[in-house]
């Protein structure tokens, strides 16, 4: 079947299998290798995209579903000039990256929780990135991140 | 390519359409976030249908004394729907404690309900405030029934063949005036209940006494358990620890009852004690005795 959806701005159209999940879609069609498809039961987050702005585990979302949707992946989330966003630097900075695995979906959790609560708190942050698991940095380095990104944001606000 | 198709119905009368019109077997889909889950077996022929913003099945609205909340609001909706947090703010309390923000942005309070899992949160809200489901036929034909006889065992229904969740709506006119959903998961977040429990009642805080009373427990038996003997021991009560101590007790008989010889009736007959006092904290607040008040009394 056919579908037309806005993938990090653009709009794409593509013939897709009406079993595909939308996480294989993204890697496989789309070429956006950067979300993982870690446990392909909602558990460990690594597949987290935006969904309308919302993050949702996109191994649990058939890619028909998104027809006429907007979905943001880590590769639409870059800064000015190619750079990485402040929100990407900020989990560098602050060594919330180690293998990397968590990291495209844990950002875009992050992102989606900033943009719907602009000041979390430290139990805001760990409630709304639960559904992201992380083997490496043990979460507080990864939680100090966000918080950052949350005061740079609230600073730059007008 | 598989052999299914797929279609995504504008509204509910698209869905009467379809289900009129097509001989193949429907699958509804909304949020996915349990028909999807790996290694569930996916649909190898019919059609897809995806109901995840089909108009009609998408609203929270009061209407003839009752809530009514459309199969297809997901679990974010509910947290965060004026409505549910003025009329039953116990429901958006439970929706928060449901997996992750990626589960609760995509499940759907529809979908907890036929998934019918023994642990599923929001089911012993439900029963306990008896709420009825609405459902509709490949017919056309519509039906209504309560809950507490919609769930018929883990993971079974009254849903029919094709048939489809349109809403849910729980009575305001027996709602207690008080409610606490305490949940208790290997962890805080994204966890499965290994035990839940509603209590809901009146409660006079000058007299601290109980009007009526009502508890459902989950995770204890295939579908949601009322237990009008635990609640029984609150109706009427002034609260102090003697009380108090009853309702628990009473909590671990259920238990005992329930799951006789299982492997985590041990652990359950604890643990409902320390679920039970949380909910009592939940309704009487600051009135509550505190655990060093009961402990002699167990």
């Amino acid at each position: 079947m056919k579908i037309a959806a806005f993938i990090n701005g653009t709009r794409v159209e593509a013939e897709i299998d009406p079993s595909q999940r939308l996480s294989d879609f993204l890697r496989t069609s789309q070429r956006l290798t950067g979300l993982k498809e870690g446990c392909k039961e909602g558990e460990c987050g690594a597949c987290t995209v935006l969904l309308d702005g919302a993050p949702v585990n996109s191994c649990l979302v058939l890619a028909f579903q998104i027809d006429g949707r907007t979905v943001e992946t880590i590769e639409g989330l870059r800064g000015t000039n190619g750079q990485p966003s402040p929100l990407q630097a900020a989990f560098v900075a602050h060594g919330g990256v180690q293998c990397g695995y968590c990291t495209p979906g844990m950002v875009m959790a992050a992102e989606g929780l900033l943009r719907g609560n602009a000041a979390p708190d430290d139990r805001a942050i760990r409630h709304e990135l639960a559904g992201n698991l992380c083997r490496c940095t043990g979460y507080q380095l990864i939680i100090e991140a966000v918080a950052a990104e949350a005061a740079r944001r609230a600073d730059d606000a007008p | 390519m598989s052999d299914v198709s797929a279609a995504t119905p504008a509204d509910l009368a698209a869905v009467r359409n379809l289900m009129a019109a097509s001989d193949v077997p429907l699958h509804f889909i909304a949020g996915g976030t349990d028909m999807l889950v790996h290694p569930r077996p996916f649909p190898s022929s019919g059609c897809i249908v995806n109901i995840a913003a089909t108009a009609g099945l998408r609203d929270i609205v009061v209407r003839d004394d009752a809530v009514v909340i459309g199969a297809a609001v997901t679990l974010s909706e509910l947290q965060h729907s004026a409505i549910i947090r003025a009329r039953v703010p116990v429901l958006a309390q439970a929706a928060d404690l449901c997996g992750s923000v990626q589960i609760r942005n995509r499940a759907t309070i529809g979908g907890n309900v036929v998934n019918a899992s023994p642990a599923g949160d929001l089911l012993p809200i439900l029963v306990c405030m008896a709420a009825r489901v609405s459902l509709l036929g490949r017919d056309g034909i519509g039906r209504e029934m309560a809950i507490a006889q919609f769930l018929t065992g883990a993971g079974r229904t009254m849903l029919g063949t094709c048939e489809l969740l349109v809403s849910l709506s729980i009575p305001l006119a027996p709602m207690l005036a008080r409610a606490a959903f305490v949940k208790l998961g290997q962890r805080d977040d994204l966890t499965i209940s290994r035990l839940n429990l509603i209590l809901e009642a009146d409660f006079d805080e000058e007299s601290t006494t109980f009007g009526a009373v009502r508890c459902v427990a989950g995770a204890i038996a295939p579908t949601p358990l009322p237990l009008a003997a635990v609640a029984e021991t609150l109706e009427g009560k002034r609260l102090s620890p003697a009380v108090a101590a009853d309702f628990l007790r009473a909590l671990v008989g259920a238990v005992d009852a329930a799951i006789p010889g299982r492997l985590s009736q041990p652990y359950k007959r604890c643990a409902v004690m320390g679920v039970g006092l949380d909910a009592l904290q939940g309704v009487a607040g600051g009135l509550c005795p505190r655990w060093e008040d009961l402990e002699a009394l167990l």
